[in-house]
């Protein structure tokens, strides 16, 4: 036996050097970085969850697989020991290993925690039983599916995409599933009661996975495992390609075509006739239907312009805490519809905007959010400003002015309108909602405009009221906006960048007179260190020495893969002087940070010194 | 007491039957030759002796010791070669002593080193940089150095060349002679049998269809050239063609038959005989 021990020691002795060494090192980075996660054992369950799967993976991987596959276990099974103690020295050695190494990680949060938090021993105690049911889930996880051989990359795939798709589902979260649930959050902060059934039942699955796989390896004598353990033939890896590639299809359209029932306003006025909408009661119920009749009267008009058969309902909710030209979609996990939210009963509502906000949102919905795609995303914002607009010469003027300031802004950096075709998102997030949505106006109408009505109408349809499936095909059969753009007889990209380079300027010049009184405040953003290893960003408005205009301070800390912030998760400090964000920050921390401020001139929110920057 | 006796055993892989109601007996200190061809269930044999399979029916003892729970103190009594070894590739032949030699109390340390320098196996270098030839040597000295009473070989040679087949085929007579160990080896190859077997057996689909010393089968089993209307008398059973078997007495009385040549036959020609047909030697 001890040989045995020795001889597992001394073979996987550099991948366990390798593995506590990179285990170490995360856990000291966590540490690090403890202050920012707020508390020390915060950092301690991150590094569970991260690594306690991934090293029970390497040790059943290197203990199990390397050992079949090489066929080794012929050459051990010739050996006075018996199979089912090969398998349980293995099993043993890999599980003690790893508590042994997420024990080390523990002890050290509890030494660096010491005198940060408050380590009673029942705290301690939960914690370690949490962490140790979790550990044991999935080492025995690892260890059964490794002896599954050439299936365990299927096994594994098949594990994940089910996870994947329960949680996507919406109707659970498994966050909250026992396994799970031992390591989130409430691990670091639960101080009085140990989850007893989350325990039990993730022991107990642990358990069932460890009897299963000692009945695999050892029932025909081990010539199962030793069969699983060969090389898949070529027929056999087409046929698990083949039925991976079908399994993640399958689930795919089945999630696709799961009926989700409407959403249902209890509280609502409803459009009298056209397609339904409902409006939330904010203030004197006859308002409330006059806007529900608009809405409805404008998806009529989309649905004809798009040639649409029907339209789903939408639902326009109150939100008081909202500003007036600022607008939200909800996201509904568990219900179909648009459900949109703005300020009904503010002053300053800017109802002709929440219309095409709607329009736009609508149209999101149908595609999938195929026409929200950046290369496509300035038709979608134009096309519903110009659908509200079309018929109101006072909206197409405000909408102009604040194209031409909006144009201003963005000329005044480099490759103003090469941007605006390629780059939209980016431009819609340094102009804010109401610029961008004038200047995607400005470019749709000129479009309008110079290809004719009709082929407009073909070219929207064609980009913005396909309905993609919602499944892996999507992606197929998407033709890309420079073919949908030569179909229609539209201009190319190339074209479409100087002929907006050229009305932008034109728009300036030809309202020159009213943005000249515009006035442009000077605006940046410093980070300073603090005693500590915090920095704390200090905002600037206008000059030093005097008071400006109320404006509102933008911001919001960035992972390193966050495409478009939406608006709701934007911090916001309103604020008449220069002053300090109300949060600190680490080094390094990606920070998009903006003043807007209301312009009477142009009648909405002007957004001025947007960027996305580093902390340093 | 007999080193190996198997009484009716069968088994089965899934739906071939491997072996079918196999009976055999080896005894102490022989050198016992199992011949048959490929598939015809050798390597089930020894790994049902070896305790790596068990038999769906059928007893197996194996020094006097039934197999059906085969414990470890047993086990450490047999040494086992197989056709292919797979030792640990990082492995040098020294730790591959060391590691086996720590599952057997009876490990000859001394022995093995004078085994790996008999059989030429170099200790330091790791079991992936050695010839099959080299490796099966060493798979040997692993499987003597514990002094086992029972050395089962699965085709031990299949993989070497003639010179080396034949140095490892002296070399395992020079070595069962000074240990007496029993010594149980499977082959197909007709000739290592006959040069190394002091008994064989036969088998063919799962059963054995002859037992016993090489002399006497071919006492019992001769060709008769003869005339096509030629038929022997009682005592005399074909076996294929113009090949039969009958009691060694019986060939005088054939070859004083009109017209009628008994010719002796090497083991190949026997073997051949047995291998296309189903008769069974009594």
């Amino acid at each position: 036996m001890r040989a045995l021990f020795y001889k597992e020691l001394r073979e996987h002795r550099w991948v366990l050097l390798a593995m506590l060494l990179l285990l170490a090192l995360g856990q000291a980075l966590m540490l690090k970085g403890a202050r920012m996660l707020g508390s020390p054992m915060a950092a301690f369950q991150q590094i569970l969850t991260a690594m306690a799967p991934l090293m029970a993976l390497v040790l059943a991987n290197r203990l199990v697989v390397r050992e079949y596959m090489g066929r080794t276990q012929l050459f051990l099974e010739t050996l006075p020991v018996s199979r089912n103690q090969v398998l349980a020295i293995k099993w043993l050695l890999g599980m003690t290993l790893l508590l042994l190494a997420m024990a080390a990680c523990f002890g050290a949060t509890l030494f660096f925690a010491r005198g940060k938090v408050v380590l009673t021993p029942h705290y301690v105690a939960l914690v370690a039983i949490r962490s140790a049911s979790f550990v044991f889930l999935c080492y025995a996880l690892a260890f059964a599916v490794g002896l599954t051989g050439r299936y365990r990359y299927f096994i594994w795939s098949v594990l994940l995409v089910c996870i994947i798709t329960a949680n996507s589902s919406g109707q659970t979260d498994i966050a909250n599933w026992p396994p799970f649930y031992l390591v989130q959050e409430s691990m670091v902060y639960e101080r009085i009661n140990l989850p007893l059934s989350a325990v039990l039942i993730t022991c107990a699955i642990a358990a069932a996975l460890v009897v299963a796989t000692f009945a695999l390896a050892l029932s025909t004598e081990g010539s199962l495992v030793v069969a699983l353990s060969r090389r898949m033939s070529p027929r056999e890896q087409s046929a698990v390609t083949i039925s991976s590639l079908v399994l993640v299809m399958a689930i795919s359209i089945i999630e696709a075509r799961k009926p989700k029932p409407p959403f249902k306003l209890a509280h609502a006025v409803r459009s009298t006739s056209g397609p339904a909408v409902a409006v939330g009661i904010a203030g004197p119920a006859a308002q409330a239907r006059q806007l529900a009749d608009v809405l409805s009267s404008d998806l009529a008009r989309m649905q004809a312009f798009l040639g649409l058969r029907s339209v789903p309902a939408l639902t326009a909710l109150p939100d008081d805490a909202l500003d007036g030209d600022a607008f939200q979609r909800a996201v509904l996990p568990n219900a179909d519809g648009v459900v949109v939210r703005a300020s009904f009963t503010n002053s300053a509502f800017d109802r002709e905007g929440f219309r095409a906000y709607a329009l736009a949102s609508w149209m999101q919905w149908h595609s999938r959010g195929a026409a929200a795609e950046e290369s496509r995303r300035w038709l979608l914002d134009g096309a519903a400003q110009w659908l509200v607009a079309r018929d109101l010469p006072q909206q197409q003027e405000k909408l102009a002015l604040r194209a031409a300031f909006a144009a201003r802004l963005l000329q005044a950096g480099p490759d103003g309108a090469r941007r605006a075709v390629h780059e939209w998102l980016g431009v819609r997030e340094e102009l804010g909602p109401c610029l961008a949505d004038a200047l995607a106006w400005r470019m749709a109408a000129s479009l309008a405009q110079q290809m004719g009505e009709p082929r407009f109408q073909a070219l929207s349809r064609s980009l913005l009221a396909e309905r993609p499936p919602g499944d892996a095909r999507a992606s197929l059969l998407d033709p890309g906006v420079g073919q949908l753009l030569a179909q229609a007889g539209a201009p190319d990209q190339a074209m479409l960048t100087q002929q907006f380079d050229r009305l932008f300027g034109a728009e300036q010049a030809r309202l020159a007179g009213t943005l000249g009184r515009i006035v442009i405040p000077r605006t940046s953003f410093t980070a300073q260190r603090m005693a500590g290893k915090a920095f704390e960003v200090h905002y600037q408005v206008g000059s030093s020495a005097g008071d400006v205009a109320p404006f509102s301070v933008l911001y919001a800390a960035l992972g390193p893969w966050d495409g478009e912030i939406p608006a709701e998760t934007l911090a916001r400090v309103d604020s008449v002087r220069s002053g300090v964000l109300p949060a600190s920050f680490a080094r390094g921390t990606r920070l998009f940070t903006a003043v807007e401020r209301r312009e009477a001139l142009l009648g909405c929110s002007v957004r001025l010194a947007a960027r996305r920057w580093d902390v340093q | 007491m007999n080193a190996v006796e198997l009484e009716s055993v069968t088994h089965r892989y899934g739906k071939v039957q491997a072996l079918d109601g196999l009976s055999l007996t080896v005894r102490q200190g022989e050198m016992f030759g199992f011949l048959g061809r490929n598939g015809a269930g050798k390597t089930t044999t020894l790994k049902l002796l070896m305790g790596l399979l068990r038999p769906d029916s059928g007893n197996i003892a194996v020094l006097g010791r039934s197999v059906k729970r085969m414990p470890s103190s047993l086990k450490q009594r047999i040494g086992y070669v197989c056709q292919e070894p797979n030792f640990y590739p990082w492995m040098t032949a020294d730790q591959l002593g060391a590691f086996v030699g720590s599952f057997y109390p009876t490990w000859d340390a001394p022995e093995f080193q004078r085994l790996l320098r008999m059989l030429d196996v170099p200790r330091d270098r790791r079991a992936s940089e050695m010839s099959g030839g080299t490796r099966t040597k060493l798979g040997l000295a692993l499987a003597l150095a514990p002094r086992p009473a029972l050395l089962l070989l699965d085709e031990p040679t299949a993989g070497l060349d003639p010179v080396a087949r034949r140095e490892f085929n002296d070399q395992l007579q020079a070595l069962q002679r000074e240990q007496g160990t029993t010594v149980m080896f499977s082959s197909h190859l007709v000739g290592e049998v006959e040069q190394l077997a002091q008994r064989v057996g036969i088998v063919q689909n799962g059963t054995c269809r002859f037992e016993g010393e090489v002399g006497a089968l071919r006492a019992r089993v001769r060709r008769i050239g003869a005339d096509a209307d030629f038929t022997p008398g009682d005592g005399f059973a074909r076996l294929r063609g113009d090949i039969w078997q009958a009691e060694p007495a019986l060939w005088e009385q054939a070859g004083s038959l009109p017209g009628a040549v008994v010719e002796t036959l090497s083991l190949e020609d026997i073997f051949l005989a047995f291998a296309r047909t189903d008769s069974v030697l009594a």
